[in-house]
């Protein structure tokens, strides 16, 4: 586990979050310096009051070391972010109102391919916004208990797609058709199913009340191969779909490094392992990833700041923005995350998903 | 009878916003969760094994340190010993099923009673020797 040495936010010589009015909790307050000399005798001498403290003190600190080994770093919430796996924007809606019916008909008529796959069922060419050729088959359309579900098929990949009723399939399936065919193509089988729920995250409220953050919105979750997008279209866009995804490929990753470490009999020693250098936090992050991140001794964003798990899918937004942007992007990305970075184009991208 | 100094760092510790004592591990258990509520997962189980094993070995471990007779030693022995309970319930309540809600209202007991251990021996730290 890791272990801090933060000073902890609400200590104890601030009392401004304090019940009591501040003036009256400090009046209040047995101090534990009078505690101290409850407990130590005035008429010892000086040496044994010294050596008492020392020992209390020793005691004290070994408790509270105890508790930040088991509760780990601090993480303060970010303004516009909230639960873990949950991506929260509450501000940060798709541009300009994507869905006046003007700008969902421009996308339509882009997702043309889609609305000709989903008739025919037959091979459909595409460019992505990578201007990548792409070919796939849309199979299904099929509506159960509220949703219609799809088969997004891309090479030996098949993608299964649920929405929910009232989402627009034409726009939906063509952004996600968009984004997933821009993953890295190892990666791809990474993730194989994705829902777009109509409605909000029904857990919003009770998270809204429990942070008191009104207006909390999840825009999605993801992991063990699934992502689910709420709110219909509103939050179906490229980033939050690449953290979705990183979440996904870490997992896919350790899975993998499991499977090896069975195979090689060491599986159990890995876990061990793993409890040292902190990667048994998370199971959506490659074996290895945690050493790494302290090596940069660097944060990726506030968010990723949130856990090793949040760090990775982070990481992963970051390099497909990166790729997206051009080699000088990733060479930047490799200069500010060196031992990031190598981890994840040594082993995960080229080792644990090689074909 | 509950002393003052007990009273105290009890309504200390119940006073603290969530907002500010989350930690990694709150957040782990949380992405856990959710982990759990989109299928079953062989990693889910073994990140609650992992964690409440490394709850048990700090705590084992900690009970073997000596401990000099001293209010605030006892106090803080007090709530970290709750504060694990409060922890192990939660993973408990997590293997059978109990809602995302109910483990981690546990959970934050916990997280609340560790955390309060911390500022229990900073404040010693600063005023008391």
């Amino acid at each position: 586990m890791q272990t801090t040495a933060i000073r902890p936010q609400g200590s104890s010589l601030s009392i401004a979050r304090f019940a009591l009015k501040p003036s009256t909790a400090e009046a209040a307050k047995p101090t534990s310096e009078s505690a101290t000399k409850d407990q130590i005798p005035d008429q010892l001498s000086l040496s044994e009051r010294a050596r008492r403290s020392d020992g209390v003190n020793k005691r004290l600190q070994g408790l509270s070391q105890m508790s930040s080994q088991l509760l780990g770093r601090s993480v303060r919430p970010s303004p516009n972010h909230a639960t873990s796996v949950q991506r929260y924007e509450p501000e940060k809606a798709l541009p300009g109102k994507a869905h006046t019916s003007a700008q969902l008909d421009r996308e339509r008529q882009r997702y043309g391919h889609i609305t000709n796959g989903i008739k025919t069922g037959k091979v459909q060419q595409f460019k992505n916004s990578n201007k990548k050729a792409v070919a796939l088959v849309i199979e299904g359309g099929k509506s159960t208990s509220g949703y219609q579900s799809y088969g997004i098929r891309t090479g030996s990949n098949r993608l299964d797609v649920k929405l929910a009723k009232g989402v627009d399939n034409v726009v939906a399936l063509g952004r996600i058709a968009d984004f997933y065919s821009q993953q890295p193509e190892h990666f791809q089988g990474a993730v194989d199913q994705i829902t777009v729920e109509a409605g909000p995250n029904p857990k919003n409220d009770y998270w809204a009340e429990r942070y008191s953050m009104p207006g909390f919105r999840s825009a999605a979750v993801g992991g063990g191969g699934r992502i689910t997008f709420f709110n219909g279209l509103d939050q179906l866009k490229e980033g939050p779909f690449n953290h979705e995804f990183g979440h996904n490929v870490g997992f896919a990753a350790r899975e993998a490094q499991d499977r090896a470490e069975r195979k090689a009999g060491t599986l159990g020693q890995a876990r061990r392992r793993d409890r040292q250098t902190g990667d048994h936090r998370s199971p959506n992050i490659p074996r290895g990833y945690s050493e790494v991140m302290r090596g940069d001794g660097n944060s990726i964003s506030s968010y990723g700041n949130r856990s090793v798990g949040e760090d990775f899918a982070e990481f992963y937004e970051e390099f497909r923005a990166a790729q997206d942007r051009g080699g000088q992007a990733v060479e930047h990305l490799r200069r500010e995350y060196p031992n990031r970075f190598k981890l994840f184009e040594e082993q995960v991208f080229v080792h644990w998903f090689k074909r | 009878m509950i002393s003052s100094l007990e009273q105290y760092w009890r309504a200390r510790a119940e006073s603290l916003l969530l907002s500010d004592i989350r930690t990694e591990l709150y957040e782990d258990l949380r992405e856990m969760l959710a982990c759990r509520d989109l299928g079953p997962s062989a990693r889910v189980e073994q990140w609650l094994e992992t964690v409440e094993a490394e709850f048990l070995r700090q705590y084992e471990q900690s009970e073997e340190s000596q401990s000099p007779s001293h209010e605030l030693v006892t106090l803080a022995e007090l709530f970290s010993s709750e504060g694990v309970e409060a922890w192990l319930e939660a993973f408990e309540l997590f293997r059978e099923g109990a809602s995302a809600e109910r483990v981690l209202e546990v959970a934050e007991t916990g997280q609340r009673y560790l955390w309060v251990v911390r500022d229990i021996a900073q404040d010693f730290q600063d005023t008391g020797s």
